[in-house]
């Protein structure tokens, strides 16, 4: 096997060996493709989190969130008295729970790389790269990391958990209209776009706060309920390596534009991947907005510890009856996916009809 | 209230700083080539021989070993002199008393006797003296233990540090520029002010590069660091050596990792020059790890001084090539 | 074989034979130190002294032991011994032990014994002169009242140094001697060859200062006597002064010289000069002393030699950490 010598400055590979990056998986922006501190940092999306082999093992057993832990080991390695004083702690524990779809300890082998892998080895006389891949030949490439933990934590979730789902449709005239009253002033006091998912998320926080069944977590165990009187929201960001669900911490006490400033920021570090650990944890309720891909309906897997899950598809013109005669007007489907263990029926149908109140009524908003 | 600073220029800031420690200890005297009537060929000691005669503001014969030897002797029976070397390629006659006898005596006494003597030299270029009269030579005598070499660049820092050196019971190389004798600057007129030996200072805080530089360079980096800042952005951290032996390796190695990028800029040439010394003290330290860039020397070219104004300026740092060099290091080249 | 006269002198008998005593200690003491080398127990270069006693003592008998100044320069042991530093710690330097005078820091070449004004022998030839000057200046300054002499060989007078001091010392009307005792013989140069005139001390013309001239270096009486006279003269403030001796060293230049450039014949013709045996004998026929007593000088200063070679040799060496102190004054 041959080995390449890789031009890196000194702090780039202190880097790497201590956020667990390979060098030869990283793009140098200095010189002649010279890796600097900056190129580890911004690589860096998946974290190979610094922990001992037994510690792993009993965190994954407890569903416990590593990253962002510092351990009392060598270069602060994660030991396993480190995650028995974690789990110990029953608050910590509440805290450190994976409830988060995609960002997670990886799996104790390293994935195999994957720039590396994703471009077919070139046969034997084949001139260029470019030709390589032709009609009718296939692509095989191993899960990236981050992808595994997504795999696991939908299967779970989907197979876990005994969920029904409510489908409703929403007239939003009214609340397109006050959408494009209130862009111009909420642009001059946040600097940002008030878009129609901002406005659907501030009425669901309204919404939940109503119908504590929904905006419920329940453990692992399925033997408790927490509810919560505050509103943690969820708001799934899909990107091409997977899902990240960044979480507006107490979004019930916003305002409508602190709420517009606040998701705003958490979207860009998310596509940016400056998201902190804690960023994405600990919500009380998830929402999942396809609209913008044009999608009639659809429904989301519920984001675990949460009961429920939201999902809000596009808004479509359709010919609807109003007042008896048929009338042209935007229409949004929404989903609401639920745990059956905590959420019956009755309970998602009231939540959802407030909630379309709200969203076809929403000047009631500023109440 | 006495104001408490001036603004004054380098050569007041030298003759204030000798003629305050001459009035504080009688034991100083000031001896070189045309100091006293002439009032120095730079006109540092303008002034002075009026204050304290002749005896004590001593014209010599253009001879500078005996200058030098009887400077050395001098020192080793109490006296505390300050030999004005002029121009500081005239130094290289006074070697043998500043490198064999000067720097070794204590040593080789056995800790017995001392040699409290400041040789002032006028160095660098930048004003077409051409090669035998525009040398930087400090890389020679930081060579050398038992010696000690400054170099101040600015006006307050050239009066604290000369007298310093003068208080010192070693024998200190002391480098005033001769392109900056009127360059000024805000200087404290207490008499008891005094800056430590041994110890740099940090002339601008920054965090995206360190550009460690002394002497005559300082003003050049100076500018070219606010002009960096304005125009790119970019965060220059400046560390003013101003003694180069003994150097202050911990306020280098803190700046290094702070920014992990490093210049160095002097004027002397760049061969053997003693930036080379302070790159290999910081990339044989615990700092090479947070380096994030090649160690890059920015010095005078290794020709000599040619006398044609242009040429001249060229062989030396100037602010735009000291603000590629900043750029270079931060684009990671 | 023809005595060679030797001058008289009132002197009391206590200082002739005060003077005979260091004159035998420089003798016994740098031929053990040659046995020494010999042995291998001594490292580096050494010079002796040997046939120059007169010349070093008869000077420095003349200066105020503990208040004038000397420096001195690679051939120092003369002079250090003629001022009476202490010879265990002048041994045990050579020796490179602790318990040397410089910390076993500084070796034959670098021998110094500040506290009585020996400002130090010198590894640079000429490297004296301006540290002499320098020392008369403070002496001026401060009005102390206190002369410096400069010892110094005849192939220092060549070196540019000895011009540039002399002049300031001139000009400026400093307390010193210049001194140059002339062994006739740089390393391998006979004087001869390296200067176009007879004698160094003419070149005090120069200068505009006086030239005195000992023709007979190894009569230690004549040697005193001239420096009695100069040095109360440069003592007066009347400027400085160069003086010459003529002498011959008996052994070569250092340890390390089988000494070709000299004939047999010569040396063995200067040994019959020698000035402590010169010494002695004007001191019984002037019945100023009897060989008995001379003889017992002369045991005293053996044994004396003896001990400075035991202190030395049970010295400890430096430890590791001395070779950094010292660097820098506080």
């Amino acid at each position: 096997m041959e080995t390449v010598k890789l031009r890196a400055t000194p702090a780039a590979r202190a880097l790497a060996r201590r956020l667990g990056v390979k060098l030869t998986n990283v793009t140098g922006s200095g010189y002649k493709g010279r890796i600097h501190r900056d190129d580890i940092a911004g690589f860096n999306y998946e974290e190979k989190i610094h922990v001992s082999p037994l510690a792993r093992r009993i965190a994954d057993e407890h569903h416990i969130e590593l990253k962002g832990i510092k351990g009392s080991g060598h270069n602060h390695k994660i030991m396993k008295e480190d995650v028995l004083q974690l789990i110990a702690d029953p608050q910590i524990k509440e805290m450190l729970t994976r409830d988060n779809l995609a960002v997670a300890a990886a799996p104790p082998k390293p994935a195999a790389v994957v720039p590396q892998a994703a471009v077919p080895e070139p046969s034997k006389g084949v001139a260029t790269a470019a030709a390589a891949v032709s009609a009718g030949s296939s692509e095989t490439v191993p899960m990236t990391q981050m992808r595994k933990i997504i795999s696991k934590r939908m299967m779970e979730s989907y197979f876990g958990i005994p969920s029904f789902i409510q489908t409703w449709e929403v007239d939003m005239t009214n609340l397109l209209a006050l959408r494009k009253q209130l862009i111009e002033p909420i642009k001059e006091k946040t600097g940002k776009k008030l878009t129609v998912t901002d406005l659907i998320s501030v009425a669901v926080v309204k919404t939940l706060m109503k119908h504590k069944q929904i905006n419920a977590s329940l453990n692992r165990e399925g033997t408790e309920i927490t509810y919560h009187n505050y509103v943690n929201l969820g708001m799934a960001v899909g990107m091409d390596e997977g899902l990240l669900v960044p979480v507006v911490k107490n979004a019930d006490r916003m305002s409508l534009s602190e709420f517009v400033v606040a998701i705003k920021d958490l979207t860009e570090r998310t596509l940016s991947k400056k998201l902190l650990p804690d960023e994405q944890a600990g919500s009380t309720f998830s929402i999942s907005n396809l609209g913008m891909y044009g999608v009639d309906e659809f429904t989301a897997i519920i984001n675990q510890p949460n009961a429920a899950i939201l999902s809000v598809a596009s808004t479509q013109e359709r010919i609807v009856p109003v007042n008896g005669e048929a009338a042209i007007r935007p229409i949004m489907k929404m989903s609401l996916t639920s745990d059956h263990r905590i959420i019956d029926g009755l309970t998602a149908a009231k939540f959802m009809t407030d909630l379309k109140a709200l969203l076809e009524n929403p000047m009631t908003l500023l109440i | 209230m006495e104001k408490e600073t001036k603004i004054m220029s380098v050569r007041d800031a030298i003759i204030m700083a000798m003629s305050e420690e001459m009035r504080r200890d009688e034991n100083v005297f000031l001896m070189g080539e045309d100091v006293g009537i002439f009032g120095g060929d730079f006109g540092t000691s303008v002034g002075m021989l009026e204050e304290f005669g002749k005896e004590r503001v001593r014209d010599t014969p253009i001879s500078e070993n005996a200058i030098s030897g009887a400077a050395i002797g001098a020192a080793m029976t109490g006296m505390r002199p300050i030999v004005d070397v002029t121009f500081m390629d005239f130094i290289v006659y006074m070697m043998d008393n500043i490198v064999n006898q000067a720097a070794k005596t204590r040593y080789m006494f056995g800790g017995k006797g001392q040699i409290p003597v400041v040789f002032r030299c006028a160095a660098g270029g930048g004003v077409g003296s051409a090669a035998q009269h525009s040398q930087s030579l400090e890389a020679w005598f930081t060579h050398i233990p038992g010696l000690k070499v400054v170099a101040p660049g600015t006006p307050a820092d050239v009066k604290g540090i000369l007298k310093a050196s003068i208080r010192d019971n070693n024998p200190v190389i002391f480098l005033e520029y001769k392109a900056q004798f009127n360059m000024k600057g805000e200087v404290p007129l207490d008499p008891d002010f005094v800056l430590p030996l041994g110890k740099a200072d940090i002339k601008k805080e920054g965090k995206d590069v360190s550009v460690i530089t002394y002497g005559r360079m300082l003003e050049r980096v100076m500018q070219a660091a606010k002009e960096v800042e304005e125009t790119e952005g970019v965060s220059v951290e400046v560390v003013d050596l101003r003694t180069l032996k003994p150097l202050d390796k911990e306020a280098v190695l803190e700046s290094v990792k702070k920014t992990g990028k490093v210049l160095l800029v002097n004027d002397a040439h760049k061969t053997g020059g003693f930036i080379g010394e302070v790159a290999a003290m910081i990339a044989e330290s615990d700092a090479f790890d947070y380096l994030d860039g090649r160690i890059l020397r920015l010095a005078g070219e290794d020709v000599p001084i040619p006398y044609n104004q242009t040429l001249e300026a060229a062989m030396i740092p100037s602010v735009e090539r000291i603000k590629k060099y900043i750029l270079k290091l931060v684009n990671n080249r | 074989m023809a005595k060679t006269k030797s001058t008289k002198s009132n002197l009391s008998k206590g200082k002739m034979l005060h003077m005979h005593r260091l004159m035998l200690d420089i003798r016994n003491f740098d031929s053990k130190v040659n046995k020494l080398v010999k042995k291998g127990m001594i490292p580096g270069m050494t010079h002796f002294s040997i046939g120059e006693e007169a010349a070093n003592v008869g000077a420095v008998a003349a200066i105020e032991k503990g208040f004038d100044l000397i420096t001195s320069n690679h051939r120092g042991h003369g002079q250090s011994i003629a001022l009476e530093i202490d010879l265990n710690g002048m041994m045990a330097e050579i020796m490179g032990k602790a318990t040397g005078t410089c910390k076993g820091k500084g070796g034959s070449m670098h021998i110094a014994d500040l506290d009585n004004g020996n400002l130090g022998a010198n590894g640079i030839v000429g490297g004296g002169m301006g540290m002499a000057i320098g020392a008369a200046l403070t002496q001026k300054m401060k009005k102390t009242g206190k002369i410096v002499v400069c010892f110094f060989g005849d192939g220092a007078v060549n070196e540019g140094t000895f011009h540039e001091t002399m002049n300031m010392a001139s000009i400026w009307n400093l307390p010193v001697i210049f001194y140059s005792i002339n062994n006739m013989y740089g390393i391998s140069t006979p004087i001869k060859d390296v200067i176009n005139i007879d004698y160094n001390y003419q070149r005090a013309a120069s200068y505009g200062i006086p030239g005195h001239f000992i023709e007979d270096g190894n009569d230690l009486l004549a040697v005193y006597h001239k420096f009695e006279e100069i040095v109360k003269y440069v003592r007066e403030g009347n400027g400085p002064v160069l003086v010459e001796a003529v002498t011959y060293r008996w052994l070569g230049h250092s340890t390390s010289d089988p000494g070709k450039y000299r004939t047999k014949e010569e040396v063995d013709e200067w040994k019959k000069k020698d000035p402590i045996a010169r010494f002695r004998d004007y001191l019984i026929e002037s019945e100023i002393a009897t060989a008995a007593e001379l003889d017992g000088l002369n045991d005293a200063s053996l044994e004396a030699v003896e001990e400075s070679v035991k202190f030395a040799l049970s010295s400890p060496e430096p430890t590791l950490e001395s070779a950094f102190e010292d660097i820098y004054a506080d």
